[in-house]
């Protein structure tokens, strides 16, 4: 048994939308805590690790853990049917579907069936970062929008004293400056660089709507790590750098 | 008799299945699927064995529950990742093999298919003390698998080679694939589901019939080791993820010498090209061609049903209203998906659906339909027009898995 109500479908549409770009289809956890997504893209690109604590949701019941083989991408077609509905989400196991059911003046009920899921094991990287830096989301976010403008990769650069997101592209260039003193905390022990793909970081900044705060987790040519946390709820992405052309 | 068998699947108790993989579901769908025996899968589960023990013993070796008969089998991973299938004679065997392999194992009593920290070579030793049978599972897939791991039977199993009576093809091989590589001549091939879900089109997705005297355990075993399985049947290797050498990225397909040239760089859009099952095979191929030792069977190639009515009724989802009454109704009227499958005539068939189901499923038996080859991680499938082109992505992009230690 398993069922959950959400008075505000805000933090559970944004998180799905930003996930469900990247990942196809995945085993969500359900414990007496919350739910937990945690999933690769197909190409291995990009990890996501989604925390929903149970008191994210107005009511949250489950009788004993269980994990739902869910198709994103569909999930995210009927969330984005939700508008400012309450969402009431609540399982049949008998025909193998979650029941989503969308309540206001009338109440609307989608069924989605539920999948098998890769058995495939996670290998997720132990990284150590020389760089913690936690700033507010708007920053990342309108950053990742300009360097859109001119190109299909962002390089995440920091020292002593800023944070740097620049692109170079044939349009021309961009940089934003984020100095020390306009970051929430600022933790770098050296200066470091990686580039990454746009089209990645275009999803995973979605997440920036629920967020109070994104911290990026960073190092040189190494994967980065951003957690995007709000009281009740945490998104955190690791996404693989893209190697600069010789 | 012949008996239709799907030797290897997956309870509850394994990592990423389906809540429903309990007796009572497994039973009532393997009827509905048409299999007349069903391996129980993760026999060395502590939780799962109890179960067993709760389901009537029919004979020496079989157990059953509301008229399906299971068979004692577990699947378990080796210290080189390794995958291996476990026939055991009766529950007394699963019990003695659980209390040996205790101690080399830290997840046996939370995880259906254990991770033991031993080679293929002594887990051969502690299997034949239980009378069980062993062979390697899904051979060639790229991640878990034995040919992903060494170059021959001989390479894994050490002194015990020769108690390696079988090979579970897996989904991303047949008969013809298999047969060019000349070690195997000698080895029974089974087509299993490897199901992590009880529903039609996961169970007996793959499965073996099988030529027995009467039904128990030393009977199938026989079956095996006298190489009495008469037909395999399977899905077409080339629909699966790992087919083709491609780019991980764009799915582009290449030639494995283009792929060596290019030093496993897609030229299209740099990403990382992962070795298809298909230029495995050919790595250690010794024909040119299938040869078939005189006892080796036919391999269908079928899809599932629920699979082939999309195609017919021009439908995505395989739970739409429309496709599962359908198959409602075809089950219903022939006794089960596999007579639908495999042994109702199609002109029977278009009596109770429609002409484009008939012909799709005398394609199917017949071998006569095109595929768009998977690879790289994506499945191929079935076409009966043009090919969709392919998404091709940009950039040089490096993996997570590059960074795991």
């Amino acid at each position: 048994m398993f069922k959950a109500r959400l008075a505000d479908p805000k933090i559970l549409k944004y998180s799905i939308d930003a996930v469900s770009n990247m990942i196809d289809e995945a085993g969500v956890s359900v414990t007496k805590d919350g739910l937990r997504l945690k999933a690769m893209d197909p190409a291995h690109v990009a990890l996501v690790d989604l925390e929903l604590k149970k008191e994210a949701f107005d009511e949250f019941e489950v009788e004993e853990p269980l994990v739902l083989g869910i198709d994103l991408e569909r999930l995210n077609t009927i969330l984005k049917r939700a508008g400012t509905d309450q969402i009431l989400i609540q399982l049949d196991s008998e025909n193998n579907v979650l029941k989503i059911r969308f309540k206001n003046s009338s109440t609307r009920t989608f069924d989605l069936p539920l999948i098998e899921v890769s058995e495939e094991e996670l290998k997720v990287p132990n990284l150590d970062f020389p760089s913690q830096i936690e700033i507010p989301p708007k920053i990342l976010s309108e950053s990742i929008k300009d360097a859109e403008i001119v190109s299909d990769h962002v390089t995440l650069m920091v020292d002593e004293e800023n944070l740097f997101i620049s692109a170079k592209g044939d349009l021309g260039n961009v940089e934003v400056k984020v100095p020390k003193d306009e970051a929430k905390s600022f933790e770098v022990s050296k200066s470091c660089r990686s580039m990454f793909s746009l089209e990645y970081l275009k999803d995973m900044i979605k997440a920036s709507d629920i967020a109070d705060s994104v911290k990026i987790y960073l190092g040189d040519n190494i994967p980065v790590r951003m957690d995007f946390t709000t009281e009740n709820a945490r998104l955190s992405f690791l996404l693989a750098p893209r190697i600069e052309s010789e | 008799m012949q008996i239709d068998c799907d030797f290897h699947i997956h309870s509850r108790y394994s990592g990423a299945t389906s809540g429903k993989m309990d007796f009572n579901t497994i039973s009532s769908q393997g009827k509905l699927k048409g299999l007349d025996v069903v391996g129980t899968g993760d026999a060395l589960h502590p939780k799962w064995l109890d179960e067993i023990k709760s389901l009537k013993e029919y004979s020496e070796g079989i157990y059953e529950i509301n008229g399906s008969k299971f068979i004692l089998t577990v699947e378990v991973e080796d210290n080189r990742r390794v995958h291996h299938l476990i026939f055991l004679p009766e529950i007394s065997s699963a019990e003695s093999l659980r209390e040996t392999l205790k101690k080399f194992s830290s997840d046996i009593d939370v995880d259906g298919r254990p991770h033991l920290r031993l080679n293929g070579e002594e887990l051969v030793d502690y299997v034949k003390e239980c009378e069980g049978i062993i062979g390697p599972s899904h051979a060639f897939v790229p991640w878990t698998s034995i040919y992903k791991e060494y170059d021959s039977l001989g390479d894994c199993y050490g002194k015990n080679i020769s108690d390696i009576k079988f090979l579970e093809l897996g989904l991303s091989a047949d008969t013809d694939m298999a047969d060019l590589i000349g070690e195997l001549k000698r080895v029974v091939f089974l087509s299993n589901s490897d199901a992590h879900s009880p529903w039609p089109h996961r169970l007996g997705r793959e499965f073996n019939r099988v030529e027995i005297s009467e039904l128990n355990y030393k009977s199938i075993k026989n079956a095996i080791l006298d190489k009495k399985i008469v037909l395999n049947v399977g899905l077409d290797p080339r629909l699966g993820k790992y087919h083709r050498t491609a780019c991980i990225k764009c799915f582009t397909l290449y030639e494995l010498k283009e792929a060596v040239r290019l030093n496993w760089r897609c030229k299209l859009c740099g990403g990382l090209l992962k070795k298809g099952v298909y230029d495995r095979v050919l790595e250690l191929s010794t024909s040119s061609s299938p040869r078939h030792p005189s006892f080796r069977p036919r391999y269908v190639r079928i899809a599932p049903l629920a699979e082939i009515l999309c195609l017919a009724l021009k439908v995505k989802n395989i739970y739409s209203d429309k496709v599962q009454e359908s198959w409602k109704k075809l089950v219903t009227q022939f006794g089960s998906e596999i007579s639908v499958l495999i042994d109702v005539p199609t002109r029977e068939i278009e009596k109770v659906s429609n002409k484009e189901l008939a012909k799709l499923i005398r394609a199917f038996r017949e071998g006569k339909f095109k595929v768009e080859e998977g690879g790289g991680g994506r499945y191929g499938r079935v076409i009966f027009g043009e090919n969709k082109e392919q998404k091709f992505y940009r950039g040089t992009q490096s993996m997570l898995d590059s960074f795991v230690e």
